[in-house]
Parts: structure tokens; sequence; C-alpha cells
């Protein structure tokens, strides 16, 4: 069997991308519904997506097939089909936040005087190219974006160490359970993250310590996540809710950035660089399930057609921005904890049902069992 | 397909190379845009509009002889701080540029209002920095832009100077950010406060670039010729200005604010004055560098009381005196004569009493007591959030040590 993926590139792939979503928008809207308790928020999405990460993992130990073989063979075709139009779906909404979020950035940061839609383009060209290559361009790109990422965050926290009052996450709790909980369905947007492993599941070695590899260095990753929301708290405190893009802001503070200008422009454009590819992975996995869904010689049409749609979502609709916004935040919450919990949670169902089957195979070598030969 | 790949990935390529080398689709022309270095905040004296805002801007020229920094003023005025500024840009032909703005004015004009109603703007917007710091002017603030120091032609360089403090020298200025100005205001104690600005007029001009003048243009300028007749001026920031809710409540005087500063800022290599000290029967004037500082501020808080206890421990030396016959250097460690001690220590607690006293008495929490009950003593908040300030009881203590 042909392996896309090693561990260590999967191992990679969440240090370098999966925390970069998290740095935009997230932390301004979280604090603005729980203040000093927007960790608590972050941490129980985190405690999720990790318990389904475990699930998954499970999943992936016990599984000699990828999650499209392990489907319909437990389902059945349209069952299986269903499933994953649901997926795409799921991954056509969590796109368009992402993606919005670093046009939206880029756009009032670096093209703050003249802006244009051709200026975001060339990310959707990029996404193209993403989505036309197999999943080992992931594996690829880890190997080389998880230095340029850890480079970026590095800098960036360093940069606002100065600043910091760690304090200002006190008194833990004072928001109440309602509005915590609140904070966290409201940025399940951004989390959700374990899903991507289904889509690994099949496709690397599950080698001996590699549930010991991968789970460190998806904690790592969360861990980075939880520290960037606590830094730009302590920076902003009581303003963090205003602060729409965090990553710009988090580390100008310090008196180095004062006498030398703004260097940390280098870090954040290391987090872009990276984030090019993070942002384009709900439209990566989307397009990988349409490319199965839709059975064409030119996989590159559907994919065509896919990132079109994205273009015209982001660009055409960008007066619509809030009310979009609005309803991802609001509304598709109860859906992605749908397709990003509970289904996955799910996915030891399908390893059950291949097991049956495995004991109704076994018995052709058993003496005993010679009359089911027969 | 090997085709149709190619032909996309050179079209991507020199889509990506046209952007690189677009500069902007040459939009903004980097002679119509203004490097702002200060904003002045008034509000907008005709009545017409809400706000009138004057804009310092550099003006960088390349010329074979070092010359001075060229500056010119330009004000816009509207209704909201955002109008104004695009206002600037309206009728200047420049496009203003805040990247640079490291000063942001307060004038007296908007004395009487909620502050945050201007200051907000840029504590949201990402043009400005929230880095910039915010001073409250005297007069109107654009007069503080319209004087000429000795110390820099454009005046914006020279509050600089003495606002954003390196180490070694005094730390006699309670400067703030937008940043931290805004979040006082939105933090539970609701608390902010920035340096006030004065002129002080100089008796003798220092012959350097103040009398050379700059470039006055559009509207807000100055001719040069009415710039030499104007006496040169340097800035004293040494006082600061209280908010409460974004109001001015109250002032420091230059004691209260060194005192305060002691509490919250770096004093390493800070001096201090101990005047009129009697030492071996004659009355000396000590000049101390504090070469420690260990402040330490407790607010705790009962069933019947909120108790701040501030306590300040110095090490200092002895930099200077006038006396008819001594010794005594920097270099030499003398040591600290206890008269000295004892009149600094009194200096100090005297200060930091009335720093104190000037909370209770204007409302503006500087001390984060509100915060601090919040935070740490939370199942007291909602019993004292009110009166926290009424039932304060407070203790300072002063420790001065020298060589010994």
């Amino acid at each position: 069997m042909e392996y896309q993926l090693k561990t260590r590139q999967i191992c990679l792939f969440f240090i370098a991308f999966l925390p970069l979503g998290k740095f935009f928008m997230m932390p301004s809207v979280i604090a603005g519904i729980t203040g000093e308790d927007c960790w608590i928020s972050v941490l129980i999405n985190i405690l999720i997506d990790f318990a389904v990460f475990s699930v998954l993992l499970y999943v992936a130990k016990k599984s000699d097939a990828n999650i499209y073989t392990l489907l319909s063979r437990s389902l059945g075709k349209t069952l299986s089909k269903i499933v994953l139009i649901l997926y795409v779906i799921y991954f056509l909404l969590k796109s368009v936040l992402s993606i919005y979020e670093q046009k939206e950035y880029v756009e009032s940061t670096i093209y703050l005087n003249a802006q244009n839609v051709f200026y975001f383009l060339p990310f959707f060209i990029a996404a193209f190219f993403l989505c036309v290559k197999k999943l080992r361009i992931l594996g690829r790109a880890a190997d080389v974006f998880f230095l340029i990422t850890l480079i970026g965050y590095v800098l960036l926290i360093a940069l606002s160490i100065n600043n910091l009052d760690l304090a200002s996450v006190l008194p833990i709790g004072a928001n109440g359970f309602t509005n915590i909980i609140k904070g966290s369905y409201k940025s399940i947007n951004w989390f959700g993250d374990a899903v991507y492993f289904a889509f690994f599941i099949g496709e690397f070695k599950f080698g001996k310590k590699d549930r010991i590899k991968l789970s460190l260095s998806y904690v790592i990753s969360c861990i980075m996540t939880l520290l960037f929301i606590l830094v730009f708290y302590s920076v902003f405190t009581y303003i963090s809710f205003r602060q729409r893009y965090a990553l710009t802001e988090t580390s100008k503070y310090t008196t180095v950035i004062n006498n030398l200008e703004r260097f940390d422009y280098f870090g954040i454009s290391c987090i872009l660089l990276s984030n090019v590819i993070g942002a384009a992975l709900p439209v990566f996995f989307c397009s990988k399930i349409l490319c199965k869904l839709i059975d064409i010689k030119r996989k590159w049409i559907t994919i065509l057609v896919l990132i079109g749609i994205e273009t015209i979502l982001i660009t055409v609709f960008s007066e619509y921005y809030k009310s979009i916004e609005d309803f991802i935040l609001n509304y598709a919450g109860y859906y992605y904890i749908f397709m990003s919990v509970i289904l996955p949670c799910c996915a030891p169902l399908l390893i059950i049902k291949k097991d049956k089957n495995a004991v109704e195979i076994k018995p052709k070598k058993e003496k005993k069992n010679a009359v089911y030969q027969s | 397909m090997r085709f149709i790949k190619a032909k996309i990935f050179i079209f991507a390529f020199l889509l990506l190379f046209i952007f690189f080398f677009s500069n902007d689709f040459g939009l903004i022309d980097i002679e119509k845009t203004a490097i702002i270095t200060a904003l002045a905040l008034d509000t907008d004296e005709s009545g017409e509009y809400e706000y009138e805002i004057t804009a310092q801007i550099a003006v960088p020229e390349a010329r074979q002889i070092n010359t001075e920094n060229q500056k010119a003023q330009v004000s816009g005025k509207g209704n909201t701080v955002g109008s104004a500024l695009k206002n600037i840009g309206d009728v200047s032909g420049w496009f203003p540029k805040l990247a640079f703005c490291n000063i942001i004015i307060i004038g007296n004009g908007l004395d009487g209002t909620n502050v945050i109603k201007v200051l907000d703007y840029f504590s949201k917007t990402l043009r400005v920095q929230d880095s910039a710091l915010v001073i409250k002017s005297e007069k109107t603030a654009k007069e503080i832009l319209e004087k000429t120091t000795p110390l820099d032609n454009i005046s914006a360089f020279a509050l600089q100077k003495i606002l954003f403090k390196n180490p070694g020298f005094d730390m006699d200025i309670a400067e703030v950010d937008v940043k931290t100005f805004c979040s006082g205001y939105y933090s539970p104690c609701g608390s902010s406060f920035m340096p006030i600005i004065k002129i002080v007029e100089e008796e003798s001009s220092s012959g350097g670039s103040g009398g050379n003048g700059g470039n006055g243009s559009n509207g807000g300028g100055q001719s040069s010729g009415e710039q030499q007749k104007e006496k040169p001026v340097v800035f004293d920031a040494t006082t600061t200005a209280l908010y409460k809710n974004g109001y001015l409540v109250g002032t420091l005087n230059k004691e209260e604010t060194f005192a305060r500063n002691s509490l919250y800022e770096d004093f390493y290599n800070t001096t201090f004055e101990v005047n009129n000290v009697v030492e071996d029967g004659e009355e000396r004037n000590y000049l101390l560098t504090i070469k420690r500082c260990v402040p330490k501020i407790e607010i705790s808080a009962s069933d019947t009381a909120v108790k701040l206890s501030v306590s300040l421990d110095l090490y200092c030396k002895i930099s200077d005196l006038n006396s008819s016959s001594s010794d005594a250097t920097y270099e030499k460690n003398q040591t600290l004569p206890v008269s000295v001690k004892l009149a600094a220590e009194q200096k100090f607690g005297k200060s930091l009493n009335a720093l104190i006293k000037s909370s209770i008495n204007t409302g503006c929490d500087f001390f984060s007591i509100k915060e601090s009950l919040y935070r740490y003593h939370n199942k007291y908040y909602k019993k004292y959030k009110e009166t926290y300030l009424n039932k304060l009881q407070y203790s300072v203590k002063v420790n001065v040590t020298g060589q010994k």
C-alpha cells in the first residue's frame, strides 16, 4: 500500500497550520463575550477537539483503509455519499470566515489606501494549485512551513512579553458559566481541527510510537493557540474586544519597536505566509471530497468550479459579510458541533463493523468451520 | 493537462509579478503622502464642526547640504475625528499617513468633554500606532505644534525628546500611550491620566534651529518671518492630568507626579533634590541619584474596610551637594548623612500622602484599587465597588538608604 503521508509530516502539519487561523479575528470575538475568561472558552473547545482527535487516533490505529473506504464499507454507497456531502457543506462554511479574515487583514494592513479585489486574487490561485495536488502536498508543505510558522510565532510572542499583564485574566470565571459556553459556541468555527485528521486515516503507516508523537504535536498546536489568547488578553486587557485583528497588535508595544519601527511585521508576514495554506485547508478537503463524489476524468474542473464559488463568495458578497459572519457565528455552530464533534465521535463504529466482517472471513483458515468454507 | 497547468502557473506568476511592482498602482504617490509626526485635537472655535485637528507634517527634502527638518501644519475640520483627518487630506492634497504619528495632543477646549470620544478612534484604527503618546495641552493643542523650540524645528520631535525617556534620564513624566489610556477608561476603575504640556518661554535663544523656522503651509502653518519674531520655547510635562470616566477631574503637581512615577516607572538613575538640610552647622542642598527603587503597593479588603499600603525602598547615592568645603563626588561613595536620609524620607512620604489624597478627592483611581478588588478580592467587589475610595484606609512607608 502506498502511503501519502508520513507521521512526521502530520505532526508538523498540526503545528504549522492548525493554530494560525485563530490568530486573526477569533481572540477579539471571544473577548467580547467572555472578557478575561476568554481563555477558558478556548480551553473548552481545545479539550473537545482533543477528545475527538483521540477517538480518531484510535480509529487510525485500528484501521487499514482511508476514511472514504471506511465510510462506503460501513454505511454503503448512498449513505456514505450523504455524509460526504454534509462534510462538503461543512468545509465550505468553515472556509468562508477563514479566507475572509485573511483577505480583510491583508487589505487593511498592507493595502490600506487602495483596496482592490484583485489584490487577494493570488490567494485563490495558490488555493487552486494546492487543491489539484494530492494529499501528500500537505505533508511536504508542513515540512517547509513548520519552521516559518514557528519563527513568526516565537517572534510575536517574544515581542509581547514586556507588555503582559497576566493578572488581567483574574478573577477566573467571573463572567459566568453561560457566557463562557457562549464564547465557546461562537468560536467553534475556528476549531474542529481534529476533523482534518479523519482524512489522514489510512494515508500514513501507523507506527509503534505514533500515538504519542501525534498526540504530543496536537497538544503543542493547542498550547500555541491557548498561549496566544492569553498573551493577547494580557496585552489588551479591557480593550481586547476592540482589537479585531489580534495578529498586528500584540507585539507592537515593545520599546524595541518604538526605536526600530515595526520589524514585528517580519513575524506577521511569516504567519501570513503559512496561513495561505492554513486558510485554504477547508477548501482543500472540500475539493478532495468533491473529487470523490463527482467522478469525472478532469478533476481540476471540479476544483476550478469550487474555487470559483469561493472567489465569488468572498469578493462579490463582501457587502453581505456582516450577515454571513453573524450567521456563521450565531447559527452555524450547531451544524459545526454535529459535523466536528458528534459525527467524528461515531467513527469507531466504522471499524467495529469492519471487525465483524473480519470475524466472518477469518474462519476460512480454521478446520472447525469447514461447513462455512464450503 | 500539463499544458494547461503550465499556462496557469505562468499566468499566476505574471499576476504576482504585477502586484509586486505595482507600487499600489501609483495611487499613493510619495510626493502626495504626508508623514504626520503629531496630531493636535481641538474643538472647532467657529462652532460649525465638532473638532479641528491639526497635523504636523514632516517634509523630507533631498538637498546636498545639511538642513533642519522642514515642517508644515495642516488643519482639518469635521464632526468626527475620522472626518477631520479626511478633511486634512482634502484641503492639502496630501494623503495623511499616520504610521509615524507618535504624539496626540488634546487641547484645553476638550476639557469639559469625554476625551474618549476623540481618543477612541486612535485605539480602534489600524492606521495609527496605539503606542502613540497622549498628552494634554494647557492651551489649545494647535499652539503646541506651532511653537518653535531650540531643540528641534519640529515641535513634535522636541516633545518626543522629553516624553520618550531612555534609561538614565529622570523619570519625571507620567507618560501614557493611547492603548493604556483607553484600557484605563474601560477598566473597572474607569480612570486614566496623561501628562500636561506647558509652554516655557526661553529668555535667550540658542540661536540654533529655533530661529530658522519651518515652512508654514496650507492654512495652519506659519511663515518663517513670524517664527523669527517669536521667542523660542521649551516644554514642561512634569504635571499630570487625571481623568475619571473620560472627564478631566484634577491634576497632579510636579512632586505628586514624581511620587507616582517612583511607584510605577523604572526609577534607576533618576535624581532628586533634598534642599536646606543642616549638616555640620551649614545649610546644604543635595542631589541624590536613585540606584535602586523597590516600590510595594498592597491592597487588601476585609468586611470593614479597604486598605492601601504603599512602601518605597530607595537606595541613593550623593551626586552633588553645595557646600563651602566638601570632597564628596558621585564616584567617592560617600555615606548618606542621617539628616539627608530623614529629609528624603519626609519628602517622599509627603508626596505619596498627597498622591493618595488626590486619588481620593478626584475619584481618579490611578492606584487601580477597584481593579485589584475585582481581580484579587472579588468577593468584596460588589460591596465596595461604589464606596471603596471613601472607605479607604491607607499607610505610607518610605525607607531611604545610602552607602554604608
